[in-house]
């Protein structure tokens, strides 16, 4: 009962207050519309440019043909040095593709962790260990 | 007995130099709403990036200053008056535009242009609202600052804010930001209420290859047509489509990648921090405040609605039907709002993706929004 009276209450505040005048002046109605308009044609524009753009870049190609992107020439991805080389990138892809046998996806991916990590700093170890320490010549 | 007097009255003394002394009720509110953002982005991820600064400054600018001392964002002088310069003089939003520019793949839209349309469309929020702060008794530029809350673009809003109704603009940038921290729970019942079952079941066709060339000439050709229509947009739509040329052309890739980093992510502390501090009580804490927040819920509304009912419009046009729920991508909010079309989406169907379709509208609301800004400036600032 309380809450209903607390509504009516705001609702009939906010009807006392509103004041219709300045909706008919100009920054009320017409600026609404007329930007409400430039917006739309803006955006209208845009979209015919967007439109016509398969066109313009087919004269563009005739007379400057475009370098084909491919992913895997190696001039526009070198890797990074944390990064593995697509060789073997590719050689693991076939291994794993080998090994599951069966259709998959990938469902979950994520950043290595720290305890991730000392599997490779393991192997850095072992490398590093493997090698056979030589006496320096102090000729 | 003199000991006495003497330590109460220093220990009175010292209260007075406490916060504790000018504390009152709505400081404690603020506080209260400020760890409420802080713990709505940690355990529920509505928009962390900006509610963690944003709640965290509502708390730090809700600590009443002592006399004599320069501490809050409103005292010349004060540290936080040095960092709040870039929000009272729009200089951090148009920074934000320049790292979203970075970030930004128009290839979605470039592969299907029609979606343009549905991010110019939800833009009808910020005029009805507009008219709609006019009715209230607002003053036309006030109206117009909280009306730019529909386009669901906080860095616009901010911007615009700033230049039209400064005294508003920490109302209006909690506003914005709680909303698009809010679209996911706003928008859904929406567009449910304006698609029927089938609609939201239509498959998109897959977008084509965008070759590079194209991505390289769009943002400069846009850039001409949008600022050549509103060059009150200039500053926002010129560093946004700057972005996103150095992310495209790939010879400035080190730029690209400071924009979209380091240095977004600096501004967007800078702007949350500084305008979660602006949110003193006494300023904030005011009829105009809710108002606001009651005209941004309805300003988002109408934007959603506005979008899908006209990629509904579309389908009574075109061959290849368009699946309205993409529509409410266009009330910017990137990329929150596309993601709650593919969800919407894919619990009618969970082969369905809508993502990338709703990108298209999500970055032309990015454009939108920044033009009916322009306009609003353009029209309103004298």
């Amino acid at each position: 009962m309380n809450y209903t009276l607390l509504v009516n209450t705001m609702i009939d505040g906010l009807l006392a207050q509103i004041d219709w005048q300045p909706l008919f002046e100009d920054h009320g109605i017409p600026l609404a519309i007329m930007g409400f308009l430039v917006v739309f044609a803006a955006l209208m524009f845009v979209r015919i440019f967007i439109g016509l753009l398969p066109r313009i870049m087919a004269v563009l190609g005739h007379y400057y043909p475009e370098q084909k992107e491919t992913s895997l020439s190696p001039a526009l991805h070198k890797p990074t040095a944390d990064e593995l080389p697509d060789e073997i990138m590719a050689v693991i892809a076939a291994v794993v593709a080998d090994t599951i046998r069966e259709p998959h996806r990938i469902v979950h991916t994520r950043e290595l962790t720290p305890e991730d990590l000392s599997w490779t700093l393991e192997g850095r170890l072992q490398h590093h260990a493997s090698h056979r320490i030589r006496p320096r010549d102090h000729r | 007995m003199n000991a006495i007097d003497y330590l109460s009255t220093k220990v009175g003394e010292f209260y007075q130099t406490t916060a504790f002394a000018e504390l009152r009720i709505g400081n404690v509110v603020m506080i209260v709403i400020g760890m409420t953002f802080i713990y709505l982005a940690i355990t529920r991820h509505y928009e962390p990036l900006l509610l963690v600064p944003i709640g965290f400054g509502v708390i730090v600018g809700n600590i009443p200053s002592v006399a004599g001392m320069a501490l809050s964002v409103y005292d010349e002088g004060s540290v936080l008056r040095y960092l709040y310069f870039g929000v009272e003089k729009g200089i951090y939003p148009p920074l934000i535009f320049l790292g979203i520019g970075a970030m930004t793949d128009f290839s979605t839209m470039l592969s299907n242009p029609r979606l343009v349309l549905l991010g110019a469309a939800a833009q009808i929020g910020v005029f009805l609202t507009f008219l709609g702060a006019l009715l209230l008794a607002f003053t036309p530029q006030e109206a117009g600052a909280i009306g730019i809350i529909g386009g669901a673009d906080g860095p616009t809003a901010i911007f615009l804010s700033a230049r039209l109704a400064p005294k508003l603009l920490g109302a209006i940038a909690i506003a914005a930001y709680s909303y698009m921290a809010l679209v996911p729970v706003i928008q859904p019942p929406i567009m449910y209420l304006l698609t029927t079952r089938q609609e939201r079941l239509i498959r998109m066709k897959p977008p084509r290859h965008v070759s590079r060339r194209e991505r390289i000439i769009f943002p400069v050709v846009a850039f001409l047509i949008c600022t050549l229509l509103a060059p009150g947009a200039l500053v926002l739509i010129g560093m946004l489509f700057f972005g996103n040329l150095m992310k495209e052309c790939t010879v400035t890739e080190r730029l690209a990648n400071t924009a979209r980093t380091a240095m977004i992510d600096i501004v967007t502390i800078l702007l949350g921090f500084c305008v979660g501090c602006s949110t003193s009580a006494q300023y904030f804490l005011t009829r105009p405040s809710i108002l606001i927040f009651v005209l941004g819920a309805v300003s988002f509304a109408i934007a959603t609605a506005g979008g899908v009912l006209f990629a509904k419009f579309m389908n009574l046009f075109v061959h290849d039907k368009i699946n309205p729920l993409v529509g409410a991508a266009g009330v910017s909010a990137v990329p929150d709002s596309a993601r709650v079309v593919q969800m919407v989406g894919q619990r009618e169907d969970p082969h369905n993706h809508l993502l990338m379709h709703a990108m298209a509208p999500n970055v032309a609301g990015v454009l939108g929004s920044a033009i009916a800004a322009g306009v609003l400036w353009s029209q309103l600032a004298n």
